[in-house]
């Protein structure tokens, strides 16, 4: 179906984040983040009015999807974030997902969803868990990158549970071993709890990764590792489920997918 | 006319009232695990109680999590199977929502369901003190052998006199050849009624047989359990000729593997009704389609049929069952309950999934979950799952 400037609003309500991404015929005309807070459904209702598209199909998708009550139409996270990725990275295999809440890996073949698997009632390979360690370390996300850049030394975390993780590391600190070596030890655990979550469905390369802590390239990096093979993060990471959720619309509206330009 | 689930109701109540009736006027009770050899005890007159069938009806009853941590107040660990958990506290509380249960005068296990009722059971007989009888059942990735056969056979010839003799009933071959001719006629009903699911679209679905499985296998060698599924059997007929198909907009259809969730049973059903899935076929009522029984060699057809089944089997069989069920019923894909419970059911589920999907070309799911214990269980995280899985399986 030709251009009709129909625009479509994919919101994924996520536990830490809210993303919106608009799109018309292919060009990304907004892509917003902001704190799901004070809680999810004002959230929403506070990005779709920032956003401010009247008549734009809405497409929600996260944990949030079913609060948003503006909502044109609802899809799960797992088959958004293949149709964003695929629409990023066409022709990519695998994605690892990391969000706030969970971390999910799916498997694609032809821009298709064809297996997925998502960690269960443990935070220990997920956002949260970074948000917590980047508190007791007192290195905020967006230093990572610098402070694991200044060591090649490692201090491995033994606990995978993020509350025995905390003390540990408190105990490490008390004993006076370098922060960059701790975090270091923390983002290859995390990666390597992630990458053991990737070996259930089996990962097939090329891999992409989304979520929010893909802006850190030293967590991309300690995925690679983990993998034993390059892992390439989406550009604008955090939103690519939004985008998905977008062309999920589209789709079902029964247009064509058009060719996105995302960078 | 009564609904199948008001029949059921009146005939568990009935089940009930009698077994407590009969107990009073002399009649001895055995409490059994649910592959126990049941038509020997029928034959002799013995009336079977299964505390297992009594554990899933407490944990759909919303029982389960006080009657589990009355047990692991005395110190049994949460690890261990929610069904014994259950049963123990309920023992210990007198709580059921059958009322009076009768008390054991024997216990009858087989180890062709798991290990764990070896113990349970032995359990039951030192709190009441009363006889604890078993069979040992070869556990074995290939059908029995011969002698295989022949060592259960013993045993169950063994059992079926140490019954007599502790009951002081006598045994009559007569009587067995009666019993396991209802136990067969039960069992070709049910696998009647299970192939309804094959139909497409399915006119009878695994949320039922979950429910209504529990006549074949607590009445399996009575009449009534005859009676329930022919009934039973009309229905579906009467309703596919009305064109009531189980699942209203059918758009995909699922296997599952392992027990039932009891604790969050109604909601998954509604779930995978909103959803317009339908879950064709299973392999935990499936467990009950055997017919191996033979009335003309009664204790030899019997060795075979309570050795060979899936539960004795290793995760191959499953994968194999699993690939059939998939064909035959026309599936577009696959649940694995990694049920915390049931380890021996649950036991390599991943490989049994890429195994199947190689197979089949249809994706699967393992779902972590419980049989009873709702601590155990995550009705949301379940359906967060669920959804981007049934938009796979309906193109998305």
């Amino acid at each position: 179906m030709s251009s009709d400037n129909m625009k479509f609003l994919g919101l994924d309500i996520g536990s830490s984040a809210t993303k919106g991404v608009l799109i018309e015929d292919g060009r990304i005309l907004k892509r917003i983040i902001r704190p799901s807070t004070p809680n999810m459904q004002t959230a929403a209702a506070m990005m779709a009015r920032e956003i401010d598209a009247p008549d734009a199909a809405i497409i929600t998708t996260g944990y949030g999807r079913e609060l948003f009550d503006g909502r044109t139409d609802t899809v799960s996270e797992i088959t958004a974030l293949g149709m964003g990725i695929n629409a990023v990275f066409p022709g990519v295999r695998t994605v690892i997902d990391m969000g706030g809440q969970d971390s999910k890996v799916a498997l694609l073949n032809n821009g298709k969803v064809v297996d997925f698997t998502m960690n269960d009632r443990c935070a220990a390979g997920t956002g949260r868990f970074l948000e917590v360690m980047s508190r007791v370390l007192d290195v905020p996300i967006e230093h990572f990158d610098e402070e694991a850049k200044s060591t090649t030394e490692l201090q491995p975390i033994t606990s995978t549970c993020t509350v025995f993780a905390e003390s540990e590391v408190v105990g490490l600190m008390s004993r006076n071993v370098a922060i960059p070596k701790i975090l270091r030890g923390l983002l290859a655990g995390i990666a390597q709890r992630v990458a053991a979550l990737a070996g259930q469905v089996g990962v097939v390369e090329p891999i992409a990764a989304t979520g929010g802590p893909m802006h850190s390239q030293a967590v991309v990096d300690a995925l690679s590792e983990a993998l034993g093979t390059r892992v390439r993060a989406a550009p604008h990471p955090q939103t690519v489920t939004a985008l998905g959720a977008a062309l999920v619309g589209i789709k079902r509206s029964g247009r064509a997918l058009p060719r996105v330009q995302w960078d | 006319m009564a609904t199948p689930g008001k029949r059921l109701k009146r005939l568990i109540a009935g089940q009930m009232l009698a077994s407590r009736g009969l107990k009073t006027l002399g009649r001895p009770v055995a409490w059994v695990t649910s592959g126990a050899p049941v038509e020997p005890l029928l034959a002799l007159g013995v009336i079977p109680f299964y505390p297992e069938n009594h554990s899933a009806i407490c944990a759909a009853k919303g029982m389960g999590a006080p009657l589990c941590q009355q047990a692991e107040s005395m110190r049994y660990s949460r690890d261990l199977c929610s069904y014994f958990r259950v049963d123990l506290g309920s023992q210990v509380t007198g709580q059921s929502p059958f009322g009076v249960i009768p008390a054991p005068d024997l216990v009858v296990a087989s180890n062709n369901i798991c290990g764990t009722v070896q113990n349970w059971f032995r359990i039951i007989a030192q709190r009441h003190g009363v006889p604890f009888l078993f069979v040992d059942t070869p556990y074995s990735d290939n059908p029995p052998t011969r002698a295989e056969v022949e060592y259960v056979q013993t045993q169950l010839q063994e059992l079926t006199q140490k019954v007599a003799g502790l009951t002081g009933r006598k045994f009559k071959e007569s009587d067995l050849v009666r019993v396991e001719k209802n136990s067969l006629e039960a069992l070709k009903l049910w696998a009647e009624i299970l192939h309804f699911g094959a139909e497409k679209p399915a006119y009878f679905t695994s949320f039922d047989a979950f429910v209504y499985m529990y006549p074949i296998v607590t009445l399996r060698g009575t009449r009534w359990a005859v009676w329930f599924y022919k009934k039973l059997l009309q229905d579906i007929k009467d309703r596919r000729r009305h064109g009531q198909q189980s699942v209203p907009g059918e758009r995909a259809r699922v296997v599952w593997d392992n027990i039932a969730m009891w604790p969050v049973h109604k909601g998954l059903r509604k779930f995978f009704m909103q959803h317009n899935i339908a879950l064709v076929t299973d392999t935990y009522t499936d467990a009950w389609r055997s017919d191996h029984l033979d009335p003309a060699k009664p204790f030899e057809s019997m060795a075979l049929s309570y050795t060979d089944i899936i539960l004795n089997h290793g995760p191959m069989f499953r994968v194999n069952k699993l690939i059939a069920m998939v064909r035959d019923f026309k599936a577009d894909g696959f649940i694995l309950h990694s049920n915390r419970s049931c380890k021996r059911w649950s036991l390599g589920a991943y490989a049994v999934k890429k195994m199947v999907t190689k197979a089949t070309g249809v994706p699967g799911l393992v779902i972590d979950g419980d049989m009873a214990d709702p601590r155990a269980v995550s009705l949301d995280n379940i359906k967060h799952r669920l959804e981007p899985f049934f938009e796979m399986l309906t193109d998305e």
